[in-house]
């Protein structure tokens, strides 16, 4: 029997020795590359380039992104997202199309899609990388690479000609002057209807693309409002923002359904909380298939910070984020408080008979202690404005054995508080802003 | 005999191969680019010192468990120029220095946009890989008026620069011994403030997490702190408080590690860092 142990052994070595055994006729390196310059032959070939609609996460809205691939591995990307200046809106950089596990489009410098990527500590879902999948009716498939959860998708569809009209440039540039005069971080917008005695209270998250209705309330007041929780994504497309899902519902006994708004036309208006009253825009147009004449403009109430106190009662604002119209203040602050960690806030009134209601700075001292010195206020709050009346002196906490400069530190909460017409808004679930509308003096919290 | 069928069998096997196998591998030579921007990096960095400045994305120059945001094109030549003047020049503008940049400097410095962006939510500002690559982040932020950019982007450079010397030359002689209780345990260093690290005898709390990294900290520190000798070095007078002695206590084993540091470089590149200190500081 261990003799025909050999058989097997014989027939392995006779095989062993043939020629020709090539399954591909072309190197392995020859094929990448033939891949490569194919489905860059596909990339540059539409004459108007592509046309793709963007949804980085699938709770976001979306963005119409236009590209236009060359055979020099440059790619021009068009959008009408205005961050950095509008630097987004026509922007050229560099491409690579590599091969790893597959076919890799790699958009190498910093553009529109990795602004995006970088959003939120880089936790934002968006990418530059994508994985190429097929080539299905003409359109070609992208997945993202970096999404290891939920890929996004992406379908460059050939564009036309007149494929730049769905880029709504304009709309985001008069959306952005709506809020350019007010020097503050926050917007909020009312859009009143024309013909209805009904406007509804508003924010954008413009990298999500996301829009939340707050409050609807009467348009001629904010009393007799009603709170309201309903975000959804949107898309902007020539003049219009078109909603994921509608707003629908009764409204202070207005039956609405709103899909999108289309807006076309810029007015001077102003704010009148200042003793100079404040130029703003507004911006008229009308909703999205009901035709409704509407209004939107910048607003001075936020519903939604309103109740702040109901939700928290610690703010802190970080070295560097309070501004004098815009510009940061942080290096003046640190050469004028010696030690400056933040500014502080506390608004703790759960308890009547002994409420928290202070407002100052946490210091860092020489010798590495902390000193927090604080300024008790009485609040008067109306809606969202607050007029605080200080203490005169402040009051040490921690190490009370260090000499602040009360004068210095007068100096900046004069400027958020001064004239009792500061108003708390609120950005996002954990930031919130004090702003003064009549100086543009600001300051960012952080809500712990 | 049945070693004998089995090593017979092997020889079947190997022998069976190995009739007209020729290696034929064609060399491919590389089109060299003609953009304007790689001709700039060829002419400054590439000839002269051989060093190939990677700003287009390529993801295996990144740890996969982190985010990363690539540079933007026209921001690549002001950081390589503010390389040139802070980096290369104070180096080789001293005796020795010249030789031993070109002997040193890494052979490729990678160009990232954002911080490096680790998943427990702290940021990662540059990494040296084994004296071959240097990653520089925050290159979107370049502005040389800005000293906090300034200092955060020099503090990067120096360190990872120093990285490749103890990887060269390894540590000073008894390095390891000067503040040996000082040493955080594994991801705890950013728990320390900088006068707890300061007390212990390190010049960061970074400095703290390992003897590499207390090398390399303290070397960036020297070379670009202006108030490197006050803050870490200079006893303070009339010391009375438990504070202060502590400190000054940190300060001499700082002052330990600052003359271990200055003879390493000497004896092992020629290179006297207070020259090129002295260079740097005259720049601001």
């Amino acid at each position: 029997m261990r003799r025909f142990l050999w058989i097997p052994l014989l027939a392995f070595w006779l095989l062993s020795c043939q020629d020709e055994e090539r399954v591909f006729e072309k190197s392995a390196d020859e094929r990448a590359a033939e891949a490569i310059a194919d489905l860059k032959a596909k990339l540059v070939a539409p004459a108007n380039g592509w046309i793709v609609r963007y949804r980085p996460e699938q709770e976001s809205g979306s963005f119409n992104v236009l590209l236009n691939f060359d055979e020099n591995n440059r790619v021009n990307i068009k959008t009408d997202f205005g961050a950095d200046d509008g630097k987004y809106y026509d922007q050229t950089i560099s491409y690579r199309i590599d091969n790893s596990l597959g076919l890799e489009l790699i958009l190498e410098t910093y553009s529109f899609f990795s602004y995006l990527y970088e959003q939120e500590r880089a936790t934002f879902g968006a990418e530059y990388e994508f994985n190429y999948v097929n080539e299905t009716e003409g359109n070609l498939v992208f997945r993202s690479k970096t999404d290891f959860s939920s890929p996004t998708t992406l379908v460059f569809q050939p564009a036309s000609q007149d494929a730049g009209q769905k880029l709504g440039i304009q709309l985001a540039q008069n959306l952005d002057s709506l809020t350019s005069s007010l020097e503050k971080s926050t917007a909020v917008y009312k859009l009143s209807y024309t013909n209805r005695n009904l406007a509804f209270y508003l924010s954008l998250d413009d990298f999500r693309r996301t829009i939340s209705f707050n409050y609807a309330a009467p348009k001629t007041g904010t009393t007799g409002g009603q709170e309201l929780s309903f975000t959804t994504g949107y898309t902007i497309e020539g003049d219009a923002l078109l909603f994921d899902d509608p707003l629908t519902g009764n409204f202070l006994g207005n039956e609405v359904s709103v899909t999108g708004i289309r807006l076309n036309e810029l007015s001077d208006a102003s704010i009148n909380v200042c003793p100079t009253p404040i130029a703003i825009s507004n911006y008229s147009g009308s909703l999205v298939e009901s035709n409704d004449p509407v209004m939107l403009e910048t607003s001075i109430f936020d519903p939604s910070a309103a109740n702040f106190r109901d939700h928290v009662s610690d703010f802190i604002s970080p070295l560097g984020f309070v501004f004098d119209n815009g510009e940061s203040v942080g290096e003046q602050m640190a050469q004028d408080i010696s030690g400056v960690n933040s500014l502080q806030f506390y608004y703790r009134d759960d308890n009547p008979d002994n409420p928290f209601l202070t407002m100052g700075f946490l210091i860092e001292n020489e010798s590495g202690t902390f000193t927090f010195a604080l300024k008790d206020f009485t609040p008067t709050i109306t809606g969202n404005q607050i007029q605080f009346e200080f203490a005169p002196d402040y009051t040490l906490y921690n190490d009370t054995t260090t000499t602040v400069n009360a004068e210095a530190m007068d100096f900046y909460i004069n400027k958020l508080t001064e004239g009792g017409n500061t108003y708390i808004f609120k950005s996002t679930d954990t930031v919130y802003e004090l702003y003064n509308p009549c100086n543009g003096w600001s300051a960012l919290f952080r809500a712990d | 005999m049945r070693k004998l069928q089995i090593l017979l069998c092997g020889l079947l096997v190997l022998s069976s191969c190995y009739q007209e196998e020729k290696i034929e591998s064609p060399v491919i030579t590389p089109e060299l680019s003609t953009d304007a921007l790689d001709v700039y990096i060829r002419d400054n960095f590439l000839d002269p010192y051989g060093v190939a400045v990677r700003y287009r994305y390529v993801d295996r120059y990144v740890d996969p468990t982190k985010r990363v945001a690539p540079p933007k094109e026209e921001l690549v030549v002001p950081l390589l120029n503010f390389l040139r003047e802070y980096w290369i020049e104070p180096f080789i503008s001293v005796p020795n220095g010249d030789a031993f940049f070109k002997e040193h400097v890494p052979a490729e410095v990678i160009l990232i946009g954002s911080f490096i962006y680790n998943t427990d939510g702290t940021v990662t500002l540059g990494t040296a890989d084994a004296g071959a690559r240097i990653t520089l982040t925050e290159v979107n932020n370049v502005d040389d008026a800005d000293q906090v950019w300034v200092f955060r982007q020099l503090g990067t450079i120096y360190h990872e620069f120093a990285h490749i010397v103890h990887q060269r030359y390894n540590l000073p002689p008894n390095f390891q011994q000067i503040s040996p209780q000082g040493y955080t345990s594994a991801g705890s260093w950013f728990n320390l403030t900088d006068e707890e690290a300061l007390r212990r005898g390190f010049v960061s709390p970074y400095a703290t997490s390992d003897f590499n990294e207390d090398f390399a900290e303290t070397v960036a520190h020297l070379l670009y702190e202006p108030d490197f000798y006050e803050k870490y070095i200079n006893e303070q007078a009339n010391c009375t408080t438990p504070d202060c002695i502590e400190r000054n206590e940190g300060r001499a084993l700082i002052r330990r590690k600052y003359n271990a540091i200055l003879a390493h470089y000497e004896q092992n590149t020629g290179v006297d860092l207070l020259q090129v200190r002295a260079i740097i500081q005259a720049k601001y």
